[in-house]
């Protein structure tokens, strides 16, 4: 859905800047939105609060209370998938190829 | 540096996910639910040297990805079967989602009120089976079903899901802007989900 979204805006973004913080995926200001999730996800006060800073000077408050909302939402999702072990699909296992990242035996399904 | 304000909705949200957690749900009582609740904010207290509920909440708190179908089938032996697995899920899952929203935003995390009284409601689907995943679902195991052996904690997920994030109808606009455009929050929802070792 990344590539999908952001092939409506712009360039299809470049997946493997969600892994690796030295390639750009070409989405609007990235380098803050994942600086923001980190900090959030890895709860770091300190980060936090700088990373905070930086996602609302570059986009506004909207806009990071959207990135804060976000990162929760995933942060419950990820949690319910994993817990039920539910599948890993084809569309999922090829992009997992894609970026060079091995699925877990017990999700293939 | 400071603090955002929590608009309305996610404010509201917020409190609504801090009662559900200390009413009876299904299978768990309000006080099960509340103690399962404080857990997920204090994993270490419980990642070892107990067993149960509270150790499955940090389990779920902190490593979900390590989750495999034996350990779910060794915790009948504690009191907990499948349904009462997936409502502890249920729970963390959601307590997870809102104080990251507020940490994230420099705002106090929902302070907790007394448990209230009364009985699990034992409502339960019966159509539920496993299918594809470790636990009971509707329907083959995935995200939007994740939850749905227990109907009042699927349509909990689905509701802060949609408030948090996107409903299942706005999922369909790949073109969405939401404070900020859908190529954004799935960055941001990438990320996440690579930090917690998860493939979804």
């Amino acid at each position: 859905m990344l590539r999908a979204s952001s092939a409506l805006v712009g360039p299809p973004a470049r997946l493997r800047g969600i892994l690796d913080l030295r390639v750009d995926s070409g989405v609007a200001a990235a380098s803050e939105l994942l600086a923001f999730a980190d900090a959030a996800v890895l709860a770091d006060p300190h980060e936090m609060a700088l990373a905070r800073a930086r996602l609302l000077a570059a986009i506004g408050e909207p806009g990071t209370v959207r990135a804060a909302a976000c990162a929760g939402n995933f942060q419950m999702m990820n949690r319910l998938l994993d817990a039920i072990g539910a599948p890993i699909g084809a569309a999922g296992r090829h992009l997992a190829a894609e970026l060079g990242v091995s699925v877990p035996e017990h999700l293939l399904g | 540096m400071s603090a955002v304000v929590l608009p309305a909705d996610l404010a509201a949200a917020v409190a609504r996910v801090a009662r559900d957690v200390v009413s009876a749900g299904p299978m768990l009582d309000g006080a099960e639910r509340r103690a399962v609740a404080l857990a997920s904010r204090a994993p270490s207290a419980h990642r070892s040297g107990s067993s149960g509920a509270l150790h499955v909440a940090a389990v779920i708190a902190t490593e979900a990805h390590t989750v495999r179908r034996p350990w779910i089938d060794d915790l009948a032996a504690h009191g907990i079967n499948a349904y009462r697995y997936v409502e502890i899920v249920g729970v963390v899952a959601r307590m997870r989602a809102v104080d990251t929203l507020c940490f994230a935003l420099g705002v106090p995390v929902a302070e907790l009120g007394s448990s209230e009284q009364g009985a699990p409601t034992g409502h339960h689907d019966e159509r539920a089976a496993v299918d594809g995943g470790f636990v009971p679902t509707v329907g083959r195991a995935g995200a939007p079903n994740a939850l749905s052996a227990l109907p009042s904690e699927q349509d909990a997920m689905h509701l802060l899901h949609g408030t948090l994030y996107l409903t299942m109808e706005q999922m369909r606009d790949l073109d969405i802007r939401r404070g900020l455009h859908r190529s954004q929050m799935e960055l941001v929802a990438s990320r996440t989900s690579w930090l917690n070792d998860c493939f979804y």
